[in-house]
């Protein structure tokens, strides 16, 4: 009986020892590709970059074609044409830069999970799209999940830098480029309010003369008293609030805590969001428009958006923080129109929520960045991955809009790759907007040009120091936030309770911190 | 023979089952009428058990994608009963060793279980295990074995079960005759505990029919190995993910299942174990095992 | 006839005080009957154990995830530093007593009653009804919930408290409910599969031992007394003694998804693995949900022993070990 206790114990013992012993066996274990590779036995990630660096930007066709393993984010798993569009792709990155592309699809919500194990278990992964973009690059990039672009960017994406300009500056954290955001058609989205448009025509309602806020809370009381049944204004969200649109954007600097502000003299300062006048402001008003019945009592609870309540004729407006050039559009059949309150203003987070990463087991970061420079010169490979293939998955309409057929075979919810400016556009996005395809461009145009940049653009916080405050505050957020946000408590009596409990929690701290890395990246630019 | 206290007891058993069932039938009947109500109806008006306006809409969306459907509904059965199958003979197995009150080393044994049963190495290790040492990845065993195939509970519940259940004296008399342990096992011991049998099957069953994260992680998306309820919550879970980060605007709206799909989408994965299981129910009702015992 | 021989043999040998011989062919189809289990939690539960050190590392991946700095408890402070994290281990804790101490009753009673029934189709209807809640998955009894409790359109407010003349309540906003709702929910869901699972037990009771008692004139309570509880109970001691291991661990879909994100109910819906996971969503940290892990399992695995040891002593043969 002893001996077999020992016997057992030791056994268990050796394996878990040896377990421990053998965790290098992810250094070395070979990459899944079959294909051979110039510098694959270099372990180092920087002494690659610097051997794979030609003398002159060239791409050299003498080697073996390499295959990119590219991951990107998907809402549902059935996507039964990839490989025909994969093989369309092919064509032509082979004749262009000399590679293949595998396309890897993941699942929106367990991203950070399923890239974690993919790191962990040392899988070949080349190029991974983060989504929203934001909320993972500082984990990612301090944990060295990630590894710094700049050099390769620098020798392989003249097109990368070309097209993004100042957007670029989002991709950067603790001093080096992690990330090349995806560009997006729109610069920045605006905050305001959608408006129902069968309810404003059946009450004679003139959208575009509302301008300021007495307008529409106006408006709001014609609305609440003529349709009682109607929720007047809702977040168009299940995760937003009311409040943040009243209170205005505001910079978050990549927290969930702070604000921007910028002092007379030009200096950034990070203050508590919460703490604010602004925020005040807001959270009385928002009250004042629950106690008068505006807002409905399952605000936050509802797990509809407020937007497909306003398709369904349940919710009159809803506060938004998507605006954008065509000021209104269209859902499930239900116009809505747009009333913007204030300028258009971008921040760091506005350009991070779809970016590329590349993970730091990518042995030729090089190739990586010559197929995302290639997508953004070609306009082709975009079109593609986002319609599909011409007449089976979308007809190319006269003007240059695409529109969807075939969604069982193939969908793609997002411009995920390529420049999205030379792109295809959906045709109902512009049917909605109601103007032609030339006029929706200039319309874009015309948005972007309009937009303002946050002084902090560039700056994302790095939380590693702070994390344990960081967990903290954010459950005191959790839980109130929702609710003074959307009027369901009174501000006079949660607010002092939201405020101390922050402080409590070791939001100070967060601040400090804050504005330490702030200072620093102000003096650096 | 019945006293009449016997019947009020069991009059007593009546009522308050009578209400259980009611309180249990009754949330399953909505959601039943949640998933034939037309969209903008359940929008407007909540859930309800007269929903204004009736439609097939939802169950027509879930059709549209019948080939991949109908595909996953295939996989699910054969990975639910192949798992459950051997799954609970194993249990089964090891817990008859167990339940052998002088064995040599059982205390032992029987740490090693429960300690297995409290704690665990986390994803990322038992991942790498799984994919770089047994190289599972997309295979059908990566749907089979990662943490379905055995639980502790099972095992100990089925200890204690032929432990204490069954009659020593039934198995000295078979010891005598000369029966080996396995022919114990086979011919006397298992047709003695159905029921309990039973009841574990349904547990591992039910856990392999609602996993959906080992097709997360174990297979790739695209895979033809997905299994049903993989499909259909990772699509909810995406939607609710989008929502909460204040996504929702990036995608466009068509491509988000309504409300009553969601329910439709329940339904679907509730529907073939709800079909099958009367058939099973003949191992639980009492009259069976009755007369076993009495020899 | 043989080896009754032997088996009288080895006990006077015990009986002189000798070393006793084991038999090992007796014992052989045993272990062997046992090791495919064996085989297989070796590989699936004890193998990964190597995967608890990272919570005492700092997560690098550069290094390979597992040869992280070692950082000793840096990644528990989350789950002690602050006034929310010992909120969240009381309510742990509490909603698990008040778990196994219901479970446990309501279970019991119900299961003996429903054995009282002699219709052999009630009792049919009766477990498949009860049952259904429990292939229902946590998501979709939310949902399910949203419909009784909204606010506006829900059947609590609109229905039931109208019939009693009551001013509709918002659910979701007062967390003073939730313990009795969370309550519910739990009972509604398991109560039909504790039923079956004390059935399969209470059915393999021998007749006659109840027709011995009625004779003796024994009443009904008597017999649920002296016969029925007795006869249950190593599978309610058991039951018991891991659900005391798993004190720090709640049922991650009740917790999570019934209160539908809303904040206002945390104070008394929060738990450690809820706790954990938004940790997690928000920062993408997974050293702190791994210290969560090795957390619960020491904590889990010192109250299983002490349970077991208590068990021990009272009736050494219900012990888990």
């Amino acid at each position: 009986m002893k001996r077999f206790v020992s016997l057992v114990m030791s056994v268990i013992l050796v394996f878990s020892l040896a377990a421990c012993g053998s965790n290098d066996t992810g250094s070395t274990a070979a990459s899944q590709s079959s294909e051979t590779q110039e510098s694959s036995d270099v372990p180092e990630v920087s002494d690659t970059q610097e051997e794979s660096l030609p003398e002159t930007s060239a791409i050299d066709f003498d080697e073996e074609p390499y295959t990119l393993v590219v991951c990107y984010p998907v809402l549902s798993e059935a996507q039964p044409d990839l490989a025909m569009i994969q093989e369309a792709i092919n064509e032509i990155t082979l004749r262009e830069i000399n590679a293949r592309v595998e396309f890897e699809a993941v699942g929106l919500f367990s991203m950070a999970n399923v890239y974690a194990l993919k790191a962990s278990s040392q899988e070949k992964v080349d190029l991974m799209m983060l989504m929203p973009g934001y909320n993972y690059l500082p984990n990612f990039a301090t944990s060295n999940m990630i590894q710094p672009i700049d050099d390769v960017v620098e020798a392989w994406g003249p097109s990368i830098k070309e097209i993004l300009g100042d957007a670029l500056q989002a991709g950067r954290f603790n001093g080096s480029l992690y990330a090349v955001p995806q560009n997006k058609d729109l610069l920045a989205n605006g905050y305001g309010f959608n408006l129902s448009v069968p309810l404003c025509e059946k009450y004679d309602i003139d959208i575009d003369s509302i301008k300021t806020l007495e307008d529409l809370e106006a408006v709001f009381e014609l609305i609440h008293e003529k349709e009682p049944d109607v929720t007047v204004v809702a977040p168009e969200q299940s995760g937003g609030t009311i409040l943040s649109i009243l209170r205005g954007k505001a910079d978050p600097l990549g927290t969930t805590t702070a604000s921007l502000s910028v002092a007379a003299d030009g200096t950034l300062q990070a203050v508590n969001s919460v703490e604010q006048e602004s925020y005040n402001e807001a959270a009385k008003k928002v009250r004042e428009w629950y106690e008068k019945g505006y807002i409905s009592r399952d605000v936050t609870t509802a797990q509809e958006s407020g937007s497909q309540m306003l398709g369904a004729g349940k919710v009159f407006a809803t506060a938004a923080a998507s605006l954008g050039a065509s000021m209104g559009g269209e859902m499930t059949g239900v116009q809505f129109k747009a009333v913007k309150l204030e300028d258009v203003f971008a921040t760091t987070s506005d350009s991070q929520m779809s970016i590329w990463t590349i993970p730091t087991s990518c042995q030729r970061p090089d190739k990586a960045i010559q197929f995302l420079n290639l997508a953004f010169e070609n306009e082709e490979i975009g079109n593609l991955f986002r319609y599909g293939i011409a007449d089976n998955h979308h007809v190319l309409l006269e003007d240059g809009y695409a529109q969807l057929a075939n969604t069982a075979g193939w969908v793609n919810n997002w411009y995920i790759l390529g420049d999205c400016k030379k792109m295809y556009i959906r045709s109902d996005a512009i049917v909605s907007a109601g103007v032609s395809h030339d006029e929706f461009i200039e319309l874009m145009n015309q948005w972007n040009e309009g937009v303002v940049l946050s002084p902090a653009y560039g700056f994302t916080f790095d939380p590693a120091a702070v994390r344990t405050e960081v967990a903290a505050c954010d459950t005191v957020i959790d839980e109130y936030s929702k609710a003074i946000g959307n009027g369901v408590v009174d501000p006079e009596a949660e607010l002092p309770k939201f405020r101390q409990k922050l402080i409590d929690a070791g939001v100070e701290i967060i601040m400090s911190e804050v504005q330490r890395q702030l200072d620093e990246w102000a003096a650096m630019q | 023979m019945r006293t009449a206290s016997d019947k009020r007891w069991a009059a007593c058993g009546h009522i308050l089952m009578a209400v259980l069932s009611i309180l249990a039938l009754t949330p399953f009947l909505l959601l039943l009428i949640a998933s034939f109500t037309e969209e903008n109806a359940a929008l407007r008006n909540g859930y309800s058990f007269f929903p204004k306006a009736w439609s097939l809409d939802a169950y027509k969306y879930i059709l549209q994608q019948w080939g991949v459907i109908g595909r996953s509904y295939l996989v699910t059965i054969i990975v639910t009963v192949v798992g459950t199958l051997s799954g609970v003979v194993m249990a089964a197995m090891i817990g008859y060793t167990l339940s052998k009150r002088d064995l040599p080393g059982r205390n032992i044994i029987l740490f090693l279980v429960t300690f297995s049963m409290l704690f665990n190495g986390g994803l990322t290790a038992t991942y790498i295990i799984y994919t770089q040492i047994f190289q599972i990845k997309n295979t059908i065993f990566g749907l089979l074995i990662p943490n379905l195939l055995l639980n502790g509970y099972n095992i100990m519940m089925l200890r204690n079960y032929f432990e204490f259940t069954i009659p020593p004296a039934l198995i000295e008399a078979a010891h005598i005759d000369g029966a080996g342990q396995t022919m114990i096992f086979r011919k006397i011991v298992v047709p003695l505990s159905m029921p309990m049998l039973a009841t574990v099957s349904l547990t591992s069953a039910l856990r392999y029919w609602n996993d959906w994260m080992n097709g997360v992680y174990y297979l790739s998306a695209n895979s033809k190995l997905q299994s049903i309820q993989t499909i259909l919550n990772s699509m909810n879970e995406n939607i609710k993910f989008l929502q909460q980060n204040n996504m929702g605007t990036t995608v466009d709206a068509s491509s988000i299942p309504s409300v009553t799909v969601r329910m439709a989408i329940a339904v679907v994965g509730i529907a073939p174990i709800l079909c099958l299981y009367p058939f099973f129910q003949k191992w639980f009702v009492k009259g069976i095992a009755a007369g076993a015992v009495k020899e | 006839m043989q080896k009754a021989i032997v088996k009288n043999i080895n006990q006077t040998d015990i009986k002189r005080g000798r070393k006793k011989k084991i038999v090992w062919k007796k014992y052989i189809p045993l272990y062997l009957m046992a090791l495919p289990a064996l085989i297989y939690l070796f590989i699936n539960n004890y193998l990964p154990l190597f995967g608890m050190q990272l919570a005492f590392r700092e997560l690098d991946y550069s290094k390979g995830v597992f040869n992280g700095s070692f950082v000793g408890l840096q990644n528990f402070k989350f789950l002690f530093a602050t006034k929310e994290a010992w909120i969240m281990t009381r309510n742990t804790v509490l909603y698990n007593l008040l778990f196994i101490i219901v479970d446990t009753i309501v279970g019991l009673g119900f299961a003996i009653l429903f054995n009282e029934i002699r219709s052999k189709r009630a009792s049919r209807f009766y477990q498949s009804a009860t049952l259904i809640p429990y292939f229902i998955s946590m998501v979709v009894v939310s949902y399910l919930g949203y419909a009784f409790l909204s606010a506006e359109n829900g059947f609590i407010n609109n229905t039931v408290l109208r019939i009693f003349g009551i001013e509709p309540v918002s659910w979701y906003s007062e967390a003073k409910y939730w313990p009795f709702i969370l309550l519910f929910v739990h009972i509604w869901k398991g109560l039909g599969y504790s039923i079956l699972a004390y059935t399969a037990r209470l059915i393999t009771i021998n007749d006659e031992y109840y027709e011995a008692a009625t004779l003796d004139g024994a009443s009904k309570w008597q017999k649920i007394k002296c016969i029925t509880i007795p006869m249950l109970k190593p599978a309610v001691i058991m039951m018991l003694v891991l659900s005391i291991g798993r004190m720090f661990y709640s049922d991650f879909g009740l917790f999570y998804q019934m209160p539908m994100g809303n904040g206002m109910l945390y104070s008394t819906t929060t738990t450690i693995d809820t706790y954990s996971f938004r940790a997690l969503m928000k920062l993408g940290d997974i050293t702190m949900s791994s210290a969560t892990g090795v957390y619960q399992s020491v904590v889990g695995f010192i109250l299983l022993l002490g349970a077991n040891l208590v068990v021990r002593r009272i009736s050494k043969e219900n012990a888990l070990f």
